[in-house]
């Protein structure tokens, strides 16, 4: 008795190989049996995990706490071992007691085809079924992975031939799959061959793959593929894999219908004159909204996918024949070096991207308005769409675009330049007015006119602190006013507006922590932040404020002004795909009245000069030809800026 | 050295900025005790000087296109016997920064920050004109076309709000103030005031446009000349030649009489960004022509590395004057009296050994070919 109880206490306490391999035996049973029952994505008993899956020594890795979870029931030997980087899935060798737990995929030589980069799927298709099927089943997983539904079925004509589908449950519209796919390869298929569907390959024998790419698979988008590859980025990409029987090609089919946000109001560009529609998270939507407003066929829009797990498609577009080719090229070049396994966001891919990632100040501009979007491609930007990301990220820009909004176009002149220059003096607002408010209370009290220093020094009376302390308290509480505000969920939203207007303000001046006046201050700084339509500008000037006001404490206005020279002179040099930021202030690349002002929209006869355009003009010197007001134009060789 | 490259109009926009900082500083108090009423006066006269210095130095800078002055004083003398010209030339800049500095820290000192200590003045000041010459001579450039109308506006909006508080025109009488004769002799020593434009000789390989160099100058001299005038023209106006005498920082005491109504007074303060704004340029623009200059003389591939040895070395020499006066007389008595000389003198005497020695010019091109 005592020695069974020893027995059972050790296997408890150290796991013996022996259990071990009692384990596998079983899990093989079990997964012969299963195979036997042709269970195929069916049934929460099939999932695998990697306690009891010798095959979570390859797939473990990536399932990051399932590794650990492996050691505490199959002994330290079986613990998942990160991957070096670089290091390919089907290189690495199995290890411990796992190693002797060999499956079908090994012995068929189809390690190979357990990699997580499609690309690097091994190529061609084979001619039998079964074994495209085994590859497809080991790329996917299959039966591990639930997201893939594969449908075998019979083509029924004179000679039987077999086939099968394969797509993403989620991805793929399903009714399209079931009435334009299988309902005609299913019920339809013995039509009498047609001429077209010889394959010119075989000669006189009618094929069924052309067959169903001719006449029996009615969808608008079917590519053929000999490469496994392309089969496989078809079925990530949420299209559907038509395999047969019989033949060394499969088609892939543009089956997407994803669940997805419709097209609604910009959140962050908001205007009252102009469109109200935004980007959502749909590339083509995205691209399609571009297209309607530039219908030339010069709008090109080249693919590219980053990201070895994530693959996600980008899009970028420019104008063939106006866009600078360089510019062009350069952006390529950048986006082919990213090589990560996950990128998803514009705002990481923006991250790879831009020429000064260790500045404050953002080197690209992102916007979420399609009409904005067009606008910066004919004046020869080029622009990405991510995927699954509503916004397009727009190169090269310049200090000045990133304070520019749609609406500065759409408003008629005097009043698109009445905004800019608001926006201009906001900006300086946002930037310093804390800190001028503690560089003149403490150090420069000569400036304050009489009446005002002595309504500051009696409203300052009871605050027990000094200035700078009062001014961090007050920027600090808004700080968590915004983020807070952010984060909320909706529904409790209009809360923080409440704590904050009345605890954070009216209290704080009662309980005598800061003075009215520096509310006053406070808020006109939030104001003055939030007419900054540049999400990515609006957050450095979010961060500077703090250091101006650091200096503005410690040296008074000569403090804020040596800081603003350092942040001009490390600004001067910053550049955006080769172009200076502060063009065209400075280097003066002929801004043609819209840069702080904003010209009339038929004075501005050229393109920006600093995107280097292939061709400047966009319209003639004189555009309203009928206006005898005008004469030979006002603008006649203007090129005004700087 | 790796060149980068300016455009004309960055370049005349820096040169701009050191000639014109000065109006910040005492100058204008001591041209208005050397020529009394006829202040503006010297003023044309001396621009017109150092005009006529400029054209030497252009004719000497002609016979080797696109070479520095640096490089083109070795070209003529050889590496041995240039050196002490070089060496003369980096002392020049160094010696302007030096000076500049010490007196910005104090002009500082006095406006607005009396009990700081002039240390974290002249570190602070200097350490940000420091950074934009690290950054590069696009950055000194850029700052400077950046600063620059923001000087002007500030400079020119305080002049328009002091002429309301009691100018006068009858102050600018007798025209010819001390005399014709001593106006001239004073404005030929007072040419040392535009001596800064020596950056443009070190600049000849950024330009983009190197042929508009001496066209570049001129305008530059002329230009700061013209805002200087304007600067001094008011002064007088307000502050009759001896009682403006004695007023330090006449730009500063010009702010102070700024009152209109009960809430536009004393704002000084608010003009101490010009100040400050046209020191930090005009600093970064002298101390990159010291830091070139020796780096051009050193066959250097990068200036970079001497930019802290400079800025340690200027900081050094900034604390040697004990006070404002004896800064001031760093200026007044020595720079402003003799440093056109070693700043124009040369190219006279280079242009003479060159023809002679048949360098540059065409014998360059020949042999080049």
């Amino acid at each position: 008795m005592a020695a069974s109880i020893w027995q059972r206490l050790s296997k408890l306490v150290t796991p013996s190989p022996q259990v071990t391999d009692d384990a596998f035996s079983l899990y093989e049973a079990t997964r012969q049996e299963r195979k036997d029952d042709g269970e195929e994505g069916g049934g929460g008993k099939g999932r695998g995990t990697s306690q009891d899956d010798p095959q979570s020594d390859r797939t473990g890795q990536d399932q990051g706490g399932d590794g650990e979870k492996a050691s505490d029931h199959g002994g330290a030997s079986r613990f998942v071992q990160p991957r070096q980087a670089g290091e390919r899935r089907g290189e690495r060798k199995r290890a411990g007691a796992g190693a002797d737990a060999t499956d079908d995929a090994d012995k068929d030589g189809l390690d190979a085809y357990r990699t997580d980069d499609p690309n690097k799927v091994p190529d061609p298709i084979d001619r039998s079924l079964d074994l495209n099927l085994k590859r497809l089943k080991t790329v996917f997983r299959i039966p591990q992975n639930k997201d893939l539904v594969l449908r075998e079925f019979i083509i029924s004509r004179d000679t039987p031939v077999k086939g099968a589908i394969l797509f993403i449950d989620g991805m793929a519209a399903k009714e399209i799959i079931d009435w334009a796919v299988l309902q005609p390869l299913m019920l339809l298929a013995d039509l009498p061959p047609m001429e077209a569907d010889r394959d010119p390959q075989l000669g006189q024998q009618p094929d069924i793959l052309e067959a169903a790419y001719n006449h029996l698979v009615p969808i608008n988008q079917v590519s053929k593929t000999d490469r496994l590859p392309d089969l496989v980025k078809g079925v990530l990409a949420g299209g559907t894999a038509i395999v047969l029987d019989g033949t060394d090609r499969a088609l892939v089919v543009e089956t997407k219908g994803w669940e997805h946000r419709s097209v609604g109001e910009p959140k962050q560009e908001a205007v009252i004159r102009g469109p109200h529609e935004a980007f959502n998270e749909t590339m083509r939507t995205n691209t399609a909204m571009i297209r309607r407003r530039l219908k030339t066929p010069a709008l090109m829009t080249e693919f590219m996918e980053i990201g070895r797990l994530s693959n996600v498609e980008v899009a970028m577009m420019y104008i063939d024949g106006l866009t600078n080719t360089a510019l062009v090229d350069e952006v390529r070049t950048r986006l082919k070096a990213i090589k990560v396994d996950y990128v998803s966001d514009s705002g990481t891919i923006e991250q790879f991207i831009e020429d000064s990632p260790f500045s404050l100040y953002p080197s690209i501009l992102s916007t979420e308005r399609p009409d904005r979007t067009a606008a910066f491609l004919s004046e020869g930007h080029v622009v990405l769409i991510v995927n699954n990301n509503p916004f397009a990220l727009v190169v090269p820009i310049t200090l000045v675009g990133l304070m520019h909004t749609a609406e500065d176009a759409y408003l008629r002149w005097p009043f698109g330049s009445f905004l800019r220059i608001l926006r201009t003096v906001s900006y300086f607002v946002a930037l310093s007015l804390p800190a001028l408010y503690v560089a003149a209370t403490a150090y420069h009290h000569e400036t304050i006119p009489t009446d005002l220093a002595m309504a500051i020094a009696a409203s300052r009376e009871a605050v027990p602190f000094p200035v700078v302390v009062e001014v961090l308290l007050l920027a600090f509480s808004f700080e968590l006013i915004t983020e807070a505000a952010t984060r909320v969920p909706s529904i409790i939203g209009p809360t923080i507006g409440i704590v904050g207007a009345l605890v954070l303000g009216q209290a704080a001046v009662q309980a005598g922590i800061v003075s009215p006046i520096l509310v006053i201050v406070i808020a006109m700084t939030a104001l003055a932040a939030f007419t900054v339509p540049n999400y990515n500008l609006s957050n450095t000037l979010r961060v500077l404020r703090y250091v101006h006001l650091l200096a503005g404490s410690v040296l008074g206005f000569y403090g804020i002004a040596v800081v603003f020279f350092v942040d001009v002179a490390r600004l001067s040099v910053q550049r955006s795909f080769g172009v200076p930021m502060l063009n065209p202030i400075t280097p003066m690349k002929g801004g043609q009245g819209d840069v702080i002002l904003r010209g009339p929209v038929f004075h501005m006869e050229k393109r920006p000069r600093y995107t280097y355009p292939q061709e400047l003009n966009r319209q003639p010197p004189i555009v309203r030809k009928w206006d005898r007001t005008q004469g030979s134009g006002p603008s006649k060789g203007k090129e005004g800026g700087g | 050295m790796r060149h980068e490259q300016i455009g004309s109009r960055e370049a005349f926009f820096l040169l701009f900025a050191v000639l014109s900082a000065k109006v910040f500083l005492s100058t204008p108090r001591y041209i208005a005790e050397d020529a009394q009423t006829a202040a503006w006066l010297l003023i044309v006269l001396a621009a017109l000087w150092a005009a006529l210095g400029w054209a030497i130095m252009v004719a000497f800078l002609r016979r080797f296109p696109g070479l520095s002055l640096i490089e083109a004083v070795e070209q003529t003398l050889g590496p041995y016997l240039a050196l002490p010209v070089q060496l003369v030339y980096t002392g020049l800049f160094v010696y302007v920064t030096v000076v500049a500095l010490r007196q910005f820290a104090e002009t500082v000192l006095s406006a607005i920050l009396p009990i700081t200590p002039i240390s974290v003045i002249s570190v602070t000041l200097l350490g940000a004109s420091a950074y934009a010459c690290y950054l590069g001579l696009e950055s000194v450039t850029r700052t400077a076309r950046f600063f620059v109308p923001v000087v002007v506006f500030l400079v020119t909006s305080l002049l328009l709000l002091a002429i309301p508080s009691g100018a006068r025109a009858d102050q600018l009488l007798p025209l010819l103030g001390p005399g014709p004769v001593a106006l001239l002799w004073r404005s030929l020593q007072r040419s040392s005031l535009f001596i800064e434009v020596l950056l443009l000789g070190v600049l000849v390989p950024n330009l983009k446009e190197p042929e508009k160099m001496p066209r570049i100058g001129y305008q530059a001299i002329f230009a700061s000349a013209l805002f200087w005038l304007a600067v001094e023209v008011v002064f007088q106006m307000l502050f009759p030649y001896p009682a403006g005498a004695k007023n330090p920082f006449p730009l500063l005491a010009v702010a102070r009489l700024i009152a209109i109504g009960r809430f536009l007074q004393r704002v000084e303060s608010f003009f101490i960004f010009a100040w400050i704004f046209a020191a930090a340029t005009k600093l970064s623009g002298m101390l990159y022509g010291a830091i070139s200059s020796y780096a051009q003389l050193l066959h250097l591939k990068s200036y970079r590395p001497l930019t802290a040895p400079f800025l340690v070395l200027v900081l050094a020499l900034s604390f040697l004057p004990s006070n404002l006066i004896e800064a001031t007389q760093w200026d007044r008595g020595a720079l402003r009296v003799w440093g056109a000389v070693p700043a124009f003198a040369p190219p006279l005497l280079l242009l003479g050994i060159a023809a002679i020695r048949g360098k540059g010019g065409r014998e360059r091109a020949r042999h080049k070919g």
